[in-house]
């Protein structure tokens, strides 16, 4: 039996390793490579098949690649069959900002502030973070409960 | 052993999901200090953490942190209007009373901004009641929209964004995120967690119009909602 328990806890320990939420959710150097290209065939291999497909509309020219486990939207330029843009869900369980800012240390990081808007009602001190070497951004709010990031766009 | 063993392999769910009692403390580093016995603590730096609201409904009559960008005058709670809100905070569905609040303020009105009844700030669970909030008859969904703007923030990454993704959130190219096309309350389009907040406040006075309104929607929200209730 105890034997038992120290394998556990051994498996369990492994398990943590792997599921911090910085590595568990770190797709950012698979999409940085998809991005890179911006084809549909890395796309595919990185990501394999999309969970749903959005056609365009008349009001919307790009189809979207919805990737649900990952959180993934690619969105395709019709035209030239390639990927436009990527959105990622971010939202993890930690002060999003401080994560990203410690895994992107290594680039140029740019900040400004966004207008807050009066009409609402939740108070906002919202800033626009950009990293131009990988031309991606994101908004982030001081007053959001761990600064928890939604979308994460790459272009 | 089996209480070591339970600990750890639970930890990473307890580590940084704060509770709906508890706010999210950022990390931050403690220049070296002495205690009141004397000791000395070296400087060091405090990781992000949890932290339990103690009390409960804490009404405040003057607030002592900067709140950036608001413009308006704290002022002195009436026993009456603390009874009107603990009624409102009473009446909340059980799963948006769970979210303590760690600060009820009592505010002019916000200069600007006349009609507003009522300004949350999520990430410290502070709630903040202007005066037309006393005039107005529909208390109750400004409280649940207060309370929902706090939850937004809590709930499965997956689950909200297909909610956003069935309300037809989208990103155009350049970086520019596109609200909705039809909203059933116009500043839905101001941002996500607005969009949310609205919803969850007609989920609760007009279900039947907001099913209507987008069916797929309405069945995400009320799964984010049956879940959260049914969690102790």
């Amino acid at each position: 039996m105890r034997i038992f328990y120290i394998l556990i806890l051994l498996l369990a320990s492994c398990s943590q390793i792997t599921s911090s939420p910085n590595k568990r959710h770190d797709v950012f150097d698979r999409i940085i490579t998809v991005m890179g290209t911006k084809s549909l065939d890395d796309l595919n291999k990185t990501f394999g098949k999309p969970d749903e497909i959005v056609e365009p509309t008349p009001d919307f020219k790009f189809r979207i690649l919805r990737y649900t486990s990952t959180r993934i939207d690619a969105y395709i330029d019709i035209r030239q069959n390639k990927i436009s843009h990527l959105t990622l869900f971010y939202f993890e369980d930690l002060d999003n900002y401080t994560a990203l800012k410690k895994r992107f240390k290594n680039y140029t990081w740019i900040e400004e502030k966004i207008p807050d808007d009066k009409s609402g009602h939740v108070m906002t001190d919202r800033y626009l973070a950009k990293v131009p070497e990988i031309r991606m951004q994101f908004e982030y709010d001081n007053y959001a409960p761990k600064r928890k990031v939604m979308w994460i766009y790459f272009e | 052993m089996k209480w070591l063993l339970v600990l750890i392999l639970f930890k990473p769910f307890l580590t940084l999901a704060c509770l709906p009692n508890e706010i999210h403390i950022r990390e931050q580093w403690i220049d070296t200090y002495t205690k009141e016995d004397g000791t000395l603590v070296s400087a060091h730096k405090r990781s992000e953490h949890c932290r339990e609201i103690r009390g409960h409904r804490y009404f405040q009559d003057s607030n002592t942190e900067e709140i950036k960008g608001l413009k308006t005058k704290f002022k002195t709670w009436t026993d009456k209007e603390k009874s009107l809100m603990e009624t409102e905070i009473e009446n909340l569905p059980v799963w948006l009373k769970r979210y303590k609040l760690s600060k009820i303020l009592r505010a002019n009105e916000e200069i600007g901004n006349p009609n507003n009844p009522a300004m949350t700030i999520p990430a410290t669970k502070t709630l903040i009641i202007f005066d037309k909030f006393f005039r107005t008859s529909k208390r109750r969904d400004v409280i649940v929209h207060e309370m929902a703007h706090i939850a937004a923030w809590d709930i499965d990454p997956i689950i909200l964004k297909s909610f956003f993704l069935a309300r037809d959130w989208k990103y155009q190219d350049a970086g520019k995120i596109i609200p909705p096309a039809k909203t059933m309350i116009p500043d839905s389009k101001l941002s996500p967690s607005e969009d949310f907040s609205n919803s969850v406040e007609l989920y609760y006075s007009d279900r039947q119009r907001l099913k209507n309104f987008n069916l797929k929607s309405f069945q995400i929200l009320e799964e984010i909602i049956k879940t959260k209730e049914s969690n102790k």
